[in-house]
């Protein structure tokens, strides 16, 4: 500081760095931020101001007035108060701005805009603009909640949407992005996506999908996993695995509703995958080796060959076609090979049609016996009341016999005839409840025929349905499947409920028809007796026909009262009321609905040929890759990112059963702004970039036209730190020590530091920026830029040696001649200008 | 004596320049070196003021170590020891009457007086109608005379003449030569003048000096040096004298 006391050039220098630092930076500051004015004024009439709109619509400029119509629509029936302006029209394309009141500034309103403006004209399209808004991008739609939920809770968050397949986050001001931004970063780096790289075309869409969720789960309980998401199958772009996910099990469903091909090769034959053979279907003229193939041949194309077999699969003609099972080979141009070997086919789809056939048949049956059964007997209660009342009938028969008894005339033999007109009538009455009772049983004993047979029938429908290789077959086929399953179900307990009443009714018949014959029998009995007696002549003498009779039909009718009276009346109810109920009361089974549910399943499936479903399954196969792995060979797994990889990699390894499989992280998603905050971000980088330029310019400006001029000085005195003369014996590090001097020399330092400083401090200064560049890079880089101005100095700003020549001679110090000779003479810039405050000759 | 060089060494890279120069020049006495191009004249005169600094020996001027002082003491040295530069060394923004005028006004004199002495200085080299001329305005032969003003100027103990004339027209040395001779007949100033004017020499000179590759062969007055040259250099510029 002592010497910026005295009246030193060094202190000049000082000045003009200082003042020359200064002058640049606000000049360079001031410049750039009209300049930034300017531009932020230009875009802000194209784009409008920061947060001015919330959406953007674009479209065909010959259909703007529709376009615009229909966004207006769109806008009084969704969001009243909601303002259009149009905007400018650029290459074919207008654009309308629309700025939403801030109540439709809501999750629910971003998530279904593009339901709302679903139909635009013009190929109309919009983006959403709301400010301040960041964006995530790279989330797989499998997280995207889990990202959302943690994203919402952030304070300054307002709400997230889906933005095509992008997060878009809305923010409450735009003076929390950054820490919204180190949120979501945060929240971004919790979790992590390791991706497994399988081997190319090894594994098949399914097998890819089985084997994630294993990878998963097999992670899942590992130190410090306690989150393992397997999100294979719903990568980035939504939409598209979306369609893979839906091809696959459209083509696992149609594989299933195939009919299954086994071909077994003939002694010596050996096929491969997608070998074609063909077989006798509808054609005419039987297949012959050497002729060539028809339209009307079966032809069977070989889709897997392993240790199970040859399996294949139709991909012309229909199973039902198939009049003879030798399979010849197909070979180029149509040809038909020998014979190979021989199909067996199982054609699901008929199976399956046939079950659901029968099953409707059954339950229509069953459901016709319940209704005739309950026309007829009209249930339990009146069976039951049947009985009471015969047994009252015979009750009242026995005292008749017994009064008729009593009133035989010892010498006659004759009754008294109002006696035997009562006892006939009443054994007339008694034969019809009992023939209406005989009846009812014996219609209680064929509904539990039909029982017996629905059952037998169920056990067949539900054999078929319910078989392994059917339900193995429509596994994960989604709504065939599932009505499957709950046909199956439905059926099960059918069949289960009308055991227990079929048990039931059996329990009853067993119980009731000794009863039964024994009271057909009295009736008989009594009906011939009463027919015999049914003359007023009739004679009782004891001994006689017709006393004998009498006494049997008494005998009889003690025997039928003894056997009712030891009948559990109130047991025989309930047991008949629970079947009854069951039958059609409120714990029936609902025939009927099940019998509309089967016809919608058997109507529901598919009318295919299979030679169609092999050639859509060929079709899907082209579309995602041959059935391999439709997502690029690899399996991805979303977890925490705090996990032991050295751990997890083994456990994911082990689990692929490959040691060798590539694992690596990537990241739950990608933090971006969003374009138009891009373009603001730029707008404001434009001042910290235009004051860099200006700044750099005046750089060069003032080395070229002012410290050039004082570093050819320093040349032209060789002022050096280093000792001008070292005595080296070496001539070599003579010249090593020389050139040393010569780099170091006090031009280049002086250059080199000048040049750093300076620009380091302009930019700092001036508030400029240049991208990826830090200040101390700028100090390197403004000090490599004077080394150039220094190499080129003399060039640049020469000197006259003969002016310092002859200042030196009269005795004139350093300072002085840089002031009244050498720096009058130099290039004009501020040092001359602030010189002339020190000259003394002007 | 006013000026005394003893053992005077200067290397140029691996040229030796001088070789062990001495010489001696008296108060009031004229000196002319003579020699070769590069036989170290220049140098020789340069190293007196150090506007060359010399590798070794030394230079006393006045009785003061020269080659012993530091840079604000030689400064001021040098300011008793005027040099005129064969191609002027003018600074060529200034006027006649500001290039005389500078080193007095920057060595703390007024610009009143200064700029009077500076005019008298002018007058005595006959430019005192040519004041505001700027160098590039005046004929060589006047700048090398306003060159030759702004040494008397300061009124030198000593003037150290480099080859003056050897970059002017030879019809315009003549002017110069004239100067010169005035200023050596006037005996006030102690001269060491390197020419190659061998007229101006043997009429002005008290002594001549012939050198030859860095070192003074010869040296005495100039009827002696030119009539019985004992050098090599010496026998060639009494040749050149005879013809």
């Amino acid at each position: 500081m002592k010497i910026l006391r005295k009246d030193t050039f060094v202190k000049d220098i000082t000045i003009l760095l200082l003042v020359g630092i200064v002058v640049s930076a606000v000049f360079a500051a001031g410049f750039a931020m009209a300049t930034d004015k300017y531009f932020a004024k230009a875009v802000t009439g194209v784009i409008g101001d920061y947060g001015e709109y919330d959406l953007l619509f674009q479209g065909r400029e010959e259909l703007k007035t529709a376009l615009a119509r229909r966004i207006k629509e769109v806008i009084a029936e969704r969001f009243p108060g909601a303002t259009l302006k149009p905007g400018i029209t650029v290459a074919g394309k207008s654009t309308f701005f629309v700025t939403l009141p801030s109540k439709y500034h809501t999750k629910e309103v971003f998530d279904n805009l593009d339901y709302y403006f679903k139909s635009l004209p013009g190929s109309g399209s919009f983006s959403i603009m709301t400010e301040p808004k960041l964006h995530i991008t790279s989330i797989p739609s499998a997280i995207f909640d889990v990202i959302a939920s943690e994203v919402e809770k952030l304070p300054g968050v307002d709400f997230t949407f889906h933005d095509g397949s992008n997060m878009g986050v809305i923010m409450k001001s735009s003076k929390v992005a950054t820490e919204v931004e180190d949120g979501i970063k945060q929240i971004l780096n919790k979790y992590q996506i390791l991706e497994v790289r399988l081997e190319k075309g090894s594994y098949s869409s399914e097998d890819l999908l089985t084997l994630s969720k294993n990878v998963s789960q097999s992670l899942i309980g590992i130190k410090g996993i306690d989150y393992a998401k397997d999100i294979t199958m719903s990568g980035s772009s939504g939409d598209y695995q979306y369609l893979m996910n839906t091809l696959s099990e459209v083509k696992k469903f149609l594989l299933s509703y195939a009919a299954e091909v086994k071909v077994v090769p003939a002694e010596g034959q050996t096929l491969e995958v997608g070998d074609l053979l063909v077989l006798n279907g509808k054609n005419e003229k039987p297949l012959k080796a050497g002729g060539v193939m028809e339209p009307l041949n079966v032809v069977v194309k070989v889709t897997s060959v392993d240790s199970s077999g040859v399996q294949g699969l139709i991909i012309q003609g229909d199973a039902e076609y198939l009049t003879d099972m030798s399979a010849y080979k197909l070979l180029t141009n149509d040809k038909i090979g020998s014979v190979v070997g021989t199909v067996e086919v199982s054609s699901r789809k008929a199976q399956l049609v046939y079950a659901m056939d029968q099953g409707v048949k059954l339950l229509t049956k069953l459901d016709q016996a319940v209704e005739d059964y309950n026309n007829s007997t009209g249930g339990a209660g009146l069976t039951v009341s049947g009985i009471e009342k015969a047994y009252k009938q015979l009750v009242q028969v026995k005292q008749a016999l017994g009064g008729m008894k009593s009133g035989i005339n010892g010498l006659t033999g004759k009754v008294d005839n109002s006696s035997l007109s009562k006892m006939v009538n009443l054994i007339s009455g008694v034969g019809d409840d009992l023939d209406y009772l005989a009846k009812n049983f014996g219609r209680v004993q064929i509904l539990e025929n039909r029982f017996e047979q629905a059952l037998n029938g169920l056990d067949t429908a539900q054999l078929v349905i319910g078989s392994p290789m059917l339900q193995n077959a429509f596994s994960g086929t989604g709504g065939v499947f599932d009505k499957l399953v709950s046909l199956n179900d439905q059926l099960t307990s059918v069949e289960e409920s009308l055991r227990s009443r079929v048990q039931k009714l059996d329990d009853f018949i067993n119980q009731f028809n000794p009863l039964v014959s024994v009271l057909v029998s009295w009736r008989n009995k009594a009906n011939a007796f009463a027919e015999q007696v049914n003359d007023f002549g009739a004679v009782f003498t004891p001994g006689s026909e017709n006393y004998e009779q009498m006494m049997d039909l008494i005998d009889s009718t003690d025997e039928v009262l003894s056997g009712i009276t030891g009948f559990d009346m109130d047991e025989v109810k309930s047991g008949l009321s629970v079947v009854t109920d069951r039958i059609f009361g409120s714990d029936k089974v609902d025939l009927s609905a099940l019998i509309t549910e089967l016809e919608k399943v058997k109507n529901s499936l598919p009318n295919l040929l299979d030679e169609e479903i092999g050639n859509s399954v060929e079709l899907i196969d082209k579309y995602v890759g041959g059935g391999d792995a439709s997502t690029g060979d690899r399996i991805q797994i979303f977890t925490k990112a705090n996990v032991d990889r050295t751990v997890v990699d083994a456990a994911i390894k082990d689990a692929v059963g490959d040691s060798e499989v590539g694992i690596s992280t990537l990241p739950a998603g990608t933090i971006q702004l969003d374009v138009r905050g891009e373009l603001y971000k730029i707008l404001g980088e434009v001042r910290s970039v235009i004051a860099a330029l200006v700044v750099t310019i005046l750089w060069i400006l003032t080395f070229i036209l002012d410290h050039s001029l004082i570093i050819s000085m320093l040349k032209q005195m060789r002022f050096s730190f280093l000792p001008k003369h070292v005595d080296f014996r070496s001539g070599l590090m003579k010249k090593g020590y020389q050139l040393i001097q010569k780099i170091f020399s006090a031009a280049n330092l002086y250059a080199f530091v000048i040049g750093g400083v300076w620009l380091v401090m302009t930019f700092w200064l001036a508030g400029a920026e240049v991208p990826y560049l830090q200040l101390w890079h700028l100090g390197i880089i403004g000090g490599v830029l004077g080394i150039f101005i220094s190499i080129l100095a003399e060039k640049i700003n020469p000197i006259n040696q003969d002016e310092i020549m002859a200042g030196l001679s009269l005795g004139l110090p350093f300072k002085t001649i840089m002031r009244e000779i050498v720096i009058p003479a130099g290039r004009p810039g501020m040092l001359q200008i602030l010189n002339r405050w020190k000259m003394q000759l002007r | 004596m006013m000026l005394q060089i003893h053992g005077l060494y200067k290397n140029y890279g691996h040229k030796r320049a001088l070789n062990g120069v001495d010489l001696e020049v008296a108060r009031g006495e004229t000196v002319v070196i003579m020699g070769p191009s590069g036989c170290g004249k220049s140098t020789t005169i340069r190293c007196i003021n150090r506007l060359t600094e010399p590798d070794a020996g030394e230079v006393i001027v006045g009785g003061q170590l020269i080659t012993g002082l530091d840079l604000p003491h030689l400064l001021e040295a040098r300011r008793k020891i005027g040099f005129v530069f064969q191609h002027f060394n003018l600074i060529q923004r200034l006027s006649a009457l500001d290039n005389v005028a500078m080193a007095l006004r920057l060595h703390g004199m007024d610009v009143e007086e200064a700029n009077g002495r500076a005019e008298i200085a002018l007058g005595k080299v006959g430019l005192g109608h040519k004041l505001r001329e700027k160098p590039n305005e005046l004929s060589g032969g006047e700048q090398q005379r306003v060159g030759i003003a702004r040494a008397l100027a300061l009124e030198p103990e000593i003037m150290l003449w480099d080859e003056p004339t050897a970059s002017l027209d030879p019809i315009l040395v003549g002017e110069v030569i004239e100067v010169m001779e005035e200023l050596v007949s006037e005996g006030r100033t102690t001269m060491v003048i390197v020419t190659h004017e061998l007229s101006f020499a043997r009429r002005a000179a008290d002594r001549i000096v012939f050198m030859d590759k860095g070192q003074i062969v010869e040296s005495g007055p100039p009827e002696i040096v030119f009539e019985q040259p004992v050098s090599e250099i010496g026998r060639k510029y009494q040749s050149l004298l005879r013809h």
